[in-house]
Parts: C-alpha cells; structure tokens; sequence
C-alpha cells in the first residue's frame, strides 16, 4: 500500500468522524437552542402565575373601595330619607293633624313663635351636625327647589337630575373632587312620597312649581362621601373604566401570554418570547408524556385559580366570604406554579442529559480525532519522514560527493595550468638558449680545432721524446759517455712540451677572456637595452641569453684548462725525473736504464694524456656541430611542445571553470537538501554539519579556481617573472664562473709559469 | 621577454639593477645610473687625491676619474683579478668609473622584494642604502651611488676631469 494510498484511507476515516461528530454536535446544540428556550418559557410561567394573582388582586383594590363607598352613601341616604319620613309623618303632618293652628314650619323656624322646621330644613340640620365631623355631606337640589340657594349648579348635578328625573336609573353616582376633596357623590331622586309633601310645595309662597303630584321625583338627593386621598391608578380607575374593562391592561394580557405559552408547551405553535406578544417562537408538540400530565395538571390547577379570583369578585370584600374566595385563589396559585415548577424541573433535566450526552459525543470525537493522527503518524507520517531522511542523508552524501569530486578535478587542472605555465616558459626560455647556443658552439668548435692543433704538436713532441728515451736506451750500453748529451735533448723535448702545454694553457686563458669579454658585453648590452626603456626589452634578454652561453663557454674552456693542468704536471714530473738522472747518470749507471724506463713510462703517460686531449677536443668539436644541429632540432620540438603546452593551459582553465561550475551546483543541491531536511526533520544538528562541510568545500574551491585562472595565462606576470629570477638564480650561482676559485685557480697557474 | 616588457611599476624602487660583487656582497645600483663596463685598464695616478681615489683613465678618447670602490667602503684591498672591473656610472651628468671585484648581471627585482634600508641607530648613516632586494635566498645591498659618491668627491672629480 503507497502512501498516498495509506493517506487517503486515514484522511477519508477522519473526515467522516469529523462530519458525524460535526453533525451530532450541532444537532444537539440545535436542540440545546429549543430546550433553552422552552426550559425558559415554562419557567416564565411561574412567573406569570404569580403576576397575574398580584395583578388581580391589585385591580379588586379600586373595587372594594368603590362598593365600601357606595355603601356608605346607600346608608347615609337611607338615613336621610327616613329621618324626614319620620319628621313629616310623625312631627308635622301630626300637629297639623291634630288641628294645632299655630304650628308653622318654616326655614326660619327659630324667629317665627311656634315655628318648627321644614322636613327638608330638619335634614338639613341634622346633616350639618353630622358633617361638621366629616362623615358626609348632603344636598338636597332640584329645580324647583323652595330654598333658591339649592339649585342645580354643577354638570354633574344637572346630569344627576336629568338621570333620575326621566328614571332611567335609580341611583346616580360619580367619583369625582367635591369642596377639595375626592370623593363620592351618589344622587338618588327625591320623589314625592306623602301628599303632605305635594300639598306643601304647591302651596308654599316661595315654591317655584305648584303642580307636583304624588310619586314625582322633585328633586335629587347628593350623599357626599369624602374618600380623601387615593392613588392615581384608582383616581384613572374611577375616572376612566367601566367594569366591562376590569384587568384588561394587566392581569388580562398577563393571562393572554400564559395561555397561549401553555398551549404552545403542550400541543406546539407559535410561543411569544415577550410580554407584549411581539416575537414568537415556534415550539414543537409535545410527546413526552409524563411532561403532557403535568401541564395538563398546571391547565387544570390555573382554570381552578380564575375560578377562584372571579369568585373574589362576587361576594363582598373583607367578608368571609371574599376571605375564603381569597384563599383559596391563593392556594390554587401556588398550586399552579409549583406544578409548573415540577414541568421546568423535568424540562431542565432532559436539557442536562443532552448535554451530558453532547459531552460524550464531542469526548468520543476527540478520541476518534486522536486515533486518526496516530493512525496518521504510524502510516502516512512515519514512514514518509524516515523515507524523506533517507533520501535527505543520500542527496547530501551525493552533494557531498559531487564537490569533493569537483575540488579535486579543481585542483587537478590547476596543478595542470600550473604545470602547463612552468612548461611554457621554460620551453620559450629553452628556445632562446638554443637558438643562442647554436651561435656560440661554432666559437667552441673553432676553438676546439685550435686546441686539437695545439694537443697534436704536443703529442708530436711526446712522441719525439719517446723515441729519444729509445735512441738513449739503445746508446746506454753502448755510449753512456754520450748520455748527458741525450739527457740534454731529452730535457729539451720536456721543455717544448712544456711550452706546447703552456700555448694550450694560453688558448683556454684566450677562451676564458673571450668569454669574459663576451660577459661584459652582455652586460653592457643589457645596460643599453635598459637605457632603450620599453623597446630594448627584447634586447636584454638576448644579452642575458648571450652571457649564459659566455658562462658555458668559460667553464667548457676551464674543464680544457683543468686537463692542460695534469699534462703539465705529468710533463713537469717527467721533467723533474729527467733531470734526477741526469744528476745521477755519471755515479750510477746502472740505474739509468730504470730511470730511463720509468722516464719512457712518463713520457708514455704524457703521450696518453695529450692523446686524451686531442680526443676531448675533438669531441668537444664534434659535439658543437651535433649541438648545433640538435638545437635546431630540439628547437623544432620546443615550437611543438609550447603549442601543445597552450592547449593544456586553456584546457585546463575551461576545466577549472567547469569544475567551478559543478561546485556551484553541488553548494545549489546542498542547500537544497539542507533546506529539504530542515523541512523533514527540523534537525538542526544534520544541518549544521551539512553546513559545515558545505563551507569547507566551499572555501576550498575559491582558492583553487583562483588559482586555476592565474594558472591559465601562461604568460602572466607572475609566472614569468618567478622563472625568469630563477632561471637568473642558477646562472648566478653555477653557470658563472667568475668566483673566488676561479681567479685563484689562474693565480696558480701563473705561478706555476 | 614580453613579461619583462609587461612588467609594471609596483614600487618607485622596483626595476633593473646592475649587480656586482664586492667582498662576500652583491651589491646593485639602477641599471640607468650605469652607462658601460669595462675591463680594467691603465690607471693613471693622480696626486695629491685621497687613497680610494685610484686615478684616471682614458676610456675612447675621454678621461674619466676611477674609484676603488673596497677602499671607500674601507674594505681590506685585493689585488685586481681578470674578473675585476670598472662599471661606468653617470652622477650628476658626470661619468665616474667604480672599481668593482666582478659583475654579476642585470636582474629585475619586483617592489615586494625590497625592503627599506634598516635603521642601525643614531650615527651610523645608511643613507647611501636604498634598500635591500631579497632575491632568493641572497640580499642585494642596493646602493644610491649617488649617495655614495657624495658632493665634495664630486668636485674633486669634476676638477681631476678638468685636468
């Protein structure tokens, strides 16, 4: 199975559990949303119970004060219409009755000799007693009124009149401010009862109407009850509603929200979110039974408590009635809250096994999630980072490799170009020395020839002496008297040699002066092409070029001088020897032959030795001429080698630029795989130590390239300037032959002679 | 030879010089202070002239004053070898011949060869030192000659030239 392959099946299983778990979670947060929302609308409905039995009994307050107050002015009139029944009946129509004339009821009863009060001033009087302690008041007003200060004057009074005298009711009431203080005017009409009451008002001066007739209303009777102060919401109550509006902007709504709530909780719909039935939301119908029983419960418990409240209304406040009504609307509320107490408490507790259930759900999501990186790790993530270090250790031994391969093709064509340099100019350095060598080995020759001459006279006087030493040997035996005179020759022949040694020795001095010469020239050729500046350049070198085969010149004529030196020394210890027996050829004769056979020896070695010269120099001779045309040769060659030697050099340096290159790409690759193992393993270690070796590799290039370009142009400044000191150097310290040992080797030699 | 010619200036003192020998000494002087050398000719004595001064020659017709140069520089004197030479220096357009124990050669020394005469201290003047060229192994005493041959020999020589 690929990777890739191992990926796709890890990814695919996580990406399903990612989805369920995703699914689930929101699933139940979603239902989470609705729980919330229905765990507070039950709990809202607590709430409402409670508000709406305050409310109530808050609106029956106005109520109870209004029948309280009506009551008291029903008494207080009853009151009044009896006393003046009472007064009529058994005070005035009595006396008249009885026929007692000077009675006479009158309003100023008290200045008129038997007079006594009118009924209705009698009332009168008795009321103002009673109001003088501020129970009520009374009037007693019509239209057509005896006292004139009784008249209909405000609205209401009119109003009352009107009322009552068409009897579209028995009783008029307001609550309203009367004399400065709120209270209740309660009017009922003032009919016409006894006759005495008719006759007396159509008979009396100062009655305005004289056609009363029995059972009309004449006037209106007002019962003042002063409440005194009250508050505002029953001053509005008295002011503005009718019953039919009782708890319709309180208690009224309030039952609005709770019903359509509790139908919304138990067979679903639309549920309002606010009070004032503005937003709503849409419930689900409820299935759970044992929740259903108990809003049924809270239905039926709620219906009690409104029973119990309208019952509140019908009887009579503070009566034990209206108490019971009261306790029981009480009890049968908290009833209903606790039972709706009990719904929120299931409701609450379905939401927390949800939750619990979602906290399960999202514990095992984190699990499976966990398990989908393990298993993620053991086959995608694992085997992939070890493959990938592998690859990475590879790439940079590979790396590594690569430019250790280039610093050495690097540095192998720079010892190329430098080999290719050196050759190059000690190939054009050879070729000058040749072309001059070939000039100067001519001089050589001919001196040599010269030399050859000299060392054949030599071996011409060596021979001669030879023979003389045969003539003498022959003549000891027979004329040893005569020996002297051969000694003598003999000595002479010594001498000729000795003089022919000195010409050579003469010769090499020339060979040596002309060198010498031919040194100082140089010299002074190089000061010249000095003082000619740039363009006598060329010109030095072929002077120096001219002194180093001077220098050759003068030690090929000190080597001659060296080997003239032992053959004037052999000739000198001939010489010597000849002498001795010339000394001792008189005393002892029989030593002469030996001496004479040891002075042949000598002059065999000198004959030997002269031999040798001539070979040398004959070989110095023909060596010139073979050097000459081995230069031109060798010349040839040279051109040859110093093209190849070109090629070498710019091949090298194009091999230098590439290895260059591949070191740039080996440094590229090397990055590469650093950046690549930063990125796998984050291994700071492996990088630096790949670092590392990138450096050094890297500063062993530099170097070298640098190198291989100076090393490329064979003829720069450095490279020459190096062979031309050394190539000075070595001509100082061998070629010249110009040192201390020289001149005293001539001083010997000019002793010597 | 074209490296000779490609040769740049590096130091005001780098350039060719004309070594000799002097004692155990290579010594060099500016190859353009030096107009020829020559072998050791006749030497006419001059009186009444200090001991280094050896006297005139007659080089092609013209009489040029020669110094010893052992003795100026009061080294023990030796007697001429076939070696020893006379280099021909120009100082202040006059030429004056130096008697040297044996020329060397012309040798090119670069500017990073040459270090600057060294300081001995006070009283010992190394003015006539121009600087010292290291080449190899050896030391190349560079002389300023006409430092050497200070002003008061000068006249001396212009006055023996006059003669």
């Amino acid at each position: 199975m690929t990777i890739g392959k191992k990926f796709i099946v890890v990814f695919s299983i996580f990406f399903i559990a990612v989805i369920t778990g995703a699914f689930f979670v929101f699933n139940t947060i979603r239902e989470q949303q609705n729980d919330k929302d229905i765990v507070n609308l039950a709990g809202r409905q607590r709430m409402l119970t409670q508000k709406y039995f305050k409310e109530y009994i808050n609106e029956t307050i106005p109520i109870q004060v209004r029948y309280a107050t009506l009551k008291t002015a029903k008494v207080a009139t009853l009151q009044i219409v009896e006393d003046r029944k009472q007064f009529t009946k058994n005070v005035v129509i009595k006396l008249k009755k009885d026929g007692i004339v000077d009675v006479h009821p009158n309003r100023e009863y008290a200045s008129i000799d038997g007079g006594i009060p009118l009924p209705a001033t009698f009332v009168q009087e008795v009321s103002d007693r009673i109001n003088e302690k501020g129970v009520y008041s009374y009037d007693l007003l019509s239209k057509w009124n005896i006292n004139k200060e009784k008249g209909l004057k405000t609205d209401f009074e009119k109003e009352a009149f009107d009322y009552l005298f068409n009897k579209d009711g028995e009783e008029f009431s307001r609550f309203m401010v009367h004399n400065g203080i709120y209270s209740l005017r309660y009017a009922t009409a003032d009919t016409a009862a006894a006759a005495g009451c008719v006759n007396c008002h159509n008979n009396h001066a100062e009655s305005p109407k004289h056609d009363f007739k029995l059972g009309d209303v004449m006037g209106v009777l007002v019962v003042n009850i002063p409440i005194g102060t009250v508050s505002a919401e029953t001053v509005a109550f008295f002011a503005t509603k009718n019953d039919g509006d009782f708890g319709k902007d309180t208690f009224g709504k309030t039952k609005e929200v709770f019903d359509t709530t509790l139908a919304a909780l138990i067979n679903g719909g639309q549920a309002p979110l606010d009070l004032g039935m503005k937003n709503f939301t849409t419930l689900p119908p409820n299935t759970d039974a044992a929740i259903l029983g108990k809003l049924k419960n809270v239905e039926a418990l709620w219906k009690t408590t409104q029973e119990n409240l309208e019952e509140l209304l019908q009887v009579e406040p503070n009566s034990a009635e209206y108490i019971v009504a009261y306790n029981s609307a009480y009890r049968s509320n908290n009833e209903t809250m606790k039972a709706m107490n009990k719904v929120v408490g299931i409701y609450q507790a379905e939401s927390e096994m949800k939750m619990a259930m979602l906290f399960w759900i999202q514990c095992a999501s984190a699990g499976l999630v966990c398990l989908v990186i393990g298993l993620g790790w053991i086959f995608f993530a694992r085997p992939l980072i070890s493959f990938l270090k592998e690859l990475v250790a590879k790439l940079s031994d590979g790396a590594e490799q690569v430019s250790d391969a280039s610093t050495q093709i690097s540095s192998s064509s720079q010892t190329l170009a430098e080999g290719s340099s050196e050759q190059a100019s000690s190939l054009e350095e050879t070729s000058s020395t040749m072309e001059e060598m070939s000039t100067m080995t001519k001089q050589n020759s001919d001196n040599a020839q010269e030399a050859a001459t000299l060392a054949k006279k030599c071996s011409d006087s060596a021979g001669k002496g030879n023979v003389a030493v045969g003539d003498m040997c022959d003549a000891i035996d027979k004329m040893s008297s005569a020996s002297m005179e051969i000694v003598d020759s003999m000595s002479d022949s010594m001498k000729e040699i000795n003089t022919s040694s000195n010409q050579i020795a003469e010769i090499t001095k020339v060979i040596d002066g002309i060198a010498f010469q031919t040194n100082l020239l140089a010299l002074n050729a190089a000061v010249e092409a000095a003082r000619a500046g740039d363009h006598g350049k060329g010109f030095a070198v072929v002077a120096e070029e001219v002194r180093n085969l001077a220098q050759r010149s003068a030690t090929a004529a000190k080597d001659t001088a060296a080997l003239i030196k032992d053959c004037v020394d052999k000739a000198n210890s001939g010489t010597a020897l000849t002498n001795k027996c010339k000394e001792s050829l008189q005393e002892i004769v029989e030593d002469v032959k030996k001496s004479t056979d040891n002075t042949n020896a000598a002059l065999q070695d000198i004959v030997g030795n002269v031999e040798k010269v001539t070979i040398l120099t004959n070989e110095i001779s023909t060596a010139s001429v073979e050097q000459s045309d081995g230069v031109t040769n060798v010349n040839s060659s040279i051109q040859q080698m110093d093209h190849v030697t070109q090629q070498n050099a710019a091949t090298a340096e194009e091999v230098a630029s590439t290895s260059e290159e591949m070191s740039a790409q080996a440094q590229t690759l090397q990055e590469l795989v650093d950046s690549l193992s930063v990125q796998v393993s984050g291994d700071q270690k492996l990088k630096s130590q790949d670092g590392q070796d990138n450096s050094t590799v890297h500063a062993e290039i530099k170097p070298v390239s640098r190198k291989s370009r100076s090393a490329s142009h064979p003829h720069a400044n450095d490279g020459k300037n190096g062979d031309h000191v050394k190539t000075q150097d070595t001509a100082m310290e061998s070629i010249i032959p110009m040192g201390d040992n020289r001149v005293s080797e001539y001083n010997e030699k000019n002793c010597d002679f | 030879m074209e490296a000779v010619a490609e040769k740049t200036e590096k130091s005001t003192l780098e350039g060719k010089f004309l070594t000799f020998i002097l004692g155990d000494e290579i010594y060099g002087i500016e190859i353009l202070k030096a107009r020829e050398i020559i072998g050791l000719m006749d030497i006419t004595t001059v009186p009444q002239t200090p001991d280094y001064m050896k006297g005139v020659i007659n080089l092609r017709g013209k009489v040029i004053p020669v110094i010893d140069l052992r003795m100026k520089f009061a080294m023990q004197e030796e007697a001429h070898t076939q070696e020893t030479c006379v280099i021909v220096v120009e100082v202040n357009n006059t030429s004056i011949g130096i008697i040297v124990d044996s020329v060397s050669e012309v040798s090119d020394i670069g500017g990073g060869e040459i270090e600057t005469a060294p300081k001995f201290g006070q009283g010992i003047d190394t003015s006539f030192i121009m600087g010292l060229g290291k080449v190899k192994d050896k030391i190349i005493i560079l002389l300023d000659i006409d430092a050497v041959l200070s002003s008061e020999e000068l006249e001396m020589v212009e006055e023996l030239a006059k003669d």
